[in-house]
């Protein structure tokens, strides 16, 4: 609501120039609305806080016992301006020193003493190594175990061996091999025809009972006989004539044919041989002397 | 299908062959990818493959069991795998003391039955650079992850060899892989 300029109500009669009419009183902006809110205001509060009723409180019996607090604190100020401490004799002149050495001190802790380098980044492991090892001779003490040379050492190894493998499956997931299709369906049929084509004059199965030495005893010396036929064949300069070889066989120890089998033979083929070996009575005729020439034929088709 | 029943119809004259089957069925696969691995070739690996199963054929009644069958089988396997190599060498004019298994590069570059990665490839080149035995040793542990004391039962090899002969074959594939990145 604005204020009506009512600086010149009344003066009608005083017969002033116009001039000195005009209000020389200013006043800040907005002074009149603000100043009722203002007044507006003060008369609610004055409605809801009489100033005769405060809702400050003080403690029971406080101002009763506030003087006597108050002698009391200017009491103690008094007695602290007295000088009524003591010092031991000659406290001043040590003081000094001893200040002195406690700032040396200080100095020296922060002095970094000389360490070789790495220290404290090895000093943890060294920490848990010498922990490890005293537990372990804590539980060899214990339970007796005891382990071999460079055992931990050896282990280390073979840990980064096995991490190391497992990095390079996980760089290469599959080998990469390939078969043609039906491979293996085949592969059955094929071992079982080979099998059969491939049929040798077979050592017989071992039975305690029924097993005939001689008759297994030819077919070695037929063998044998076969191959130095086969030898004969590549060298048409000797005589390739079975009766001359068989004779001559005489004058090869068993020593020798045997290697010669067993070069040709696996482990087992040999260890079998040499269980059974043949002991010529000493008025044979020696190895080869006792195969006829049907078993020599049969052996020969079979193998050649 | 455990392998004291295949022993068992073995034994007995008129379940032989049927018994042989079984074998086969069992073990042709993991007997047939051992020697691939090694001869790299697969009609190299075929021919070891049929060799091997016929030797099992002929001497199978002699198996006193006291290893196991797989055992057995692995070691005919690998034992025919070494004459095969060695015999490739001959062939080939290669030392058979040379230290690492190269004679078999022309066999894995010609790429037949072989449809890996460069990642596969690089792996397969890697452990060309082993010796064969160590290179079996590898083989047995990392492809068909048998245990140290299976090895050493085929092989023949202390445990102790096995393992730090496998982990020198696996800082050789670490390194070479590392220097031919």
């Amino acid at each position: 609501m604005k204020a009506d300029n009512t600086y010149n109500e009344n003066s009608s009669s005083n017969k002033l120039p116009k001039s000195l009419c005009v209000n020389p009183f200013t006043v800040p902006p907005t002074y009149f609305e603000e100043l009722a809110h203002q007044t507006l205001f003060l008369v609610k509060c004055e409605l809801n806080f009489p100033s005769n009723k405060t809702s400050f409180t003080v403690p029971e019996n406080y101002f009763d016992k506030q003087a006597s607090t108050l002698l009391t604190t200017i009491k103690l100020e008094k007695n602290l301006k007295k000088d009524t401490f003591s010092v031991t004799e000659n406290y001043f002149q040590t003081a000094a020193d001893q200040i002195m050495s406690q700032v040396k001190i200080d100095e020296l802790k922060n002095v970094e003493p000389a360490i070789p380098a790495d220290y404290f980044t090895t000093l943890s492991t060294k920490i848990l190594n010498r922990i490890e090892q005293s537990e372990l001779s804590i539980e060899k003490k214990d339970t007796g175990f005891s382990l071999p040379a460079d055992y931990f050492e050896i282990a280390q190894n073979n840990i980064l061996g096995e991490i190391a493998a497992e990095k390079i499956k996980e760089k290469v997931t599959q080998e990469g091999f390939e078969v043609p299709t039906g491979y293996f369906d085949s592969l059955t049929s094929k071992i079982n025809n080979q099998k059969e084509e491939n049929k040798v004059i077979q050592l017989p199965v071992r039975k305690p009972q029924t097993y005939r030495k001689v008759a297994w005893y030819s077919a070695v010396a037929a063998a044998s006989i076969a191959a130095f036929i086969g030898f004969s064949t590549f060298y048409p300069e000797n005589e390739p004539i079975v009766e001359n070889e068989i004779l001559s066989l005489n004058e090869i120890p068993e020593d020798e044919i045997i290697n010669y089998l067993a070069k040709y033979s696996d482990a087992s083929d040999l260890q079998y041989i040499a269980e059974y070996i043949y002991q010529p009575q000493d008025d044979s005729k020696g190895i080869g002397s006792e195969v006829t020439n049907e078993v020599l034929e049969d052996y020969l088709n079979y193998t050649l | 299908m455990e392998d004291s029943l295949i022993i068992a119809k073995f034994t007995d004259e008129g379940t032989r062959e049927e018994a042989f089957g079984m074998l086969l069925k069992k073990y042709q696969q993991k007997i047939y990818w051992h020697v691939r691995r090694m001869v790299i070739n697969h009609d190299d690996a075929d021919d070891v493959v049929q060799d091997i199963f016929i030797k099992v054929w002929r001497n199978l009644d002699k198996f006193r069991e006291d290893s196991q069958l797989y055992t057995w089988l692995y070691r005919i396997a690998t034992n025919e795998c070494i004459t095969f190599l060695n015999k490739k060498k001959q062939k080939q004019n290669v030392s058979l003391d040379d230290e690492n298994s190269a004679y078999l590069s022309e066999s894995l570059a010609d790429g037949a039955y072989f449809n890996g990665d460069q990642a596969q490839m690089k792996l397969q080149q890697a452990l060309l650079t082993l010796p064969d035995k160590q290179r079996l040793v590898f083989n047995m542990k990392y492809f068909e992850d048998m245990k140290y004391d299976e090895i050493s039962n085929v092989l023949g090899t202390s445990v102790g060899a096995l393992k730090a002969s496998y982990h020198l074959a696996v800082k050789k594939i670490e390194n070479f892989f590392s220097s031919h990145d």
